[in-house]
């Protein structure tokens, strides 16, 4: 058995004489090392119909065949616009990572309300013109009948208005909050 | 320093960094995260482009928060097209974030086979 001047140990338990010998415990390194992808996994929540898009369109990508590597994109984003969330929206995958999307790496802690908005804002202006591609799509306008704008006003007030439990009406809240801590508390000390 | 909502909970105990790290979206390393970064933002451009031949009461519901009103203006074009570009940004670690979820997860199961099938080719010789 062998030490190195490291006080790590190299070789295994059972010499080329064949005789055995104790193993001296191993040091605890004291950092250890995190899998970068743990706190994600842990965080993030799927439906089933999430999961099973976003495979698909992880498994289409790099196929050369750009109008089904679209498709897949947008049904893909579009399970993550066009759900209610079941129980609270911080159970939806999409909260979740405006938690994330929060985070600001320079100072390693969340940004202030006043630049958290802003994204906020981008973010809703995104989910509402995806939303309105998936719902009545540019490509068939011509073709659109009163039934397919009927069916618009149906999804937008089940899951693109304020109070529909899904994730852009939580958008709003957080939108209408941060406006709210601006006025109330000014700009330096409020934080999401 | 104000912790002013429950997002902030939901971070608790995490690696803010590592977290925030998943975001990131160029990395040369990752081909289809690079191609999926491009795909979104043609695909937000194609959408926005879409807005112009929809019918101007569509276009006020869709920029209206409200379930009972449409908005007084239409949902349109942004003015800077720099601010479109920042805001697509927003989407393209949206899908990053959770298409590197899959990648890593893809990549543990096939490690567990290619254990399986080491483990397996070693039975079958032991037998």
């Amino acid at each position: 058995m062998l030490l190195t001047d490291k006080g790590s140990i190299e070789g295994s338990d059972i010499d080329s004489d064949g005789s055995t010998q104790l193993r001296r415990p191993r040091k605890q390194r004291n950092t250890t090392l995190q899998d970068p992808m743990k706190d994600a996994q842990e965080l993030f929540t799927w439906t089933p119909e999430q999961k099973t898009l976003a495979i698909r369109l992880w498994s289409v990508l790099g196929s050369g065949e750009r109008m089904v590597e679209m498709d897949a994109l947008l049904a893909s984003l579009a399970s993550f616009i066009f759900m209610q969330y079941p129980r609270e929206p911080l159970s939806c995958g999409f909260v979740q990572f405006l938690a994330v999307l929060g985070i600001d790496r320079e100072i390693g802690r969340l940004r202030t309300a006043k630049n958290y908005s802003f994204i906020l804002a981008g973010v809703v202006y995104c989910v509402r013109v995806l939303g309105i591609e998936r719902l009545l799509p540019a490509g068939g306008r011509d073709d659109q009948t009163e039934a397919d704008r009927e069916h618009f006003t149906e999804m937008r007030e089940k899951c693109l208005a304020d109070g529909s439990f899904s994730p852009i009406s939580e958008m709003i809240n957080l939108l209408a909050m941060g406006k709210h801590i601006g006025l109330n508390l000014g700009n330096s000390d409020n934080v999401y | 320093m104000v912790q002013a909502h429950r997002l902030d909970g939901l971070l608790k105990d995490r690696n803010l960094t590592l977290l925030a790290h998943q975001l990131r979206t160029l990395d040369p390393s990752e081909d289809k995260i690079k191609l999926v970064a491009e795909l979104t933002e043609r695909l937000i451009e194609r959408c926005v482009k879409g807005l112009a031949t929809l019918p101007q009461e569509i276009r006020r519901w869709l920029r209206s928060a409200k379930r009972e009103a449409p908005d007084t203006r239409p949902l349109g074009r942004l003015q800077k097209p720099e601010s479109q570009a920042r805001y697509a940004r927003y989407i393209v670690k949206f899908v990053c974030f959770y298409l590197r979820i899959i990648a890593d997860e893809e990549s543990h199961s096939s490690r567990d086979l290619t254990r399986a099938s080491i483990a397996a080719g070693g039975l079958s010789r032991d037998f």
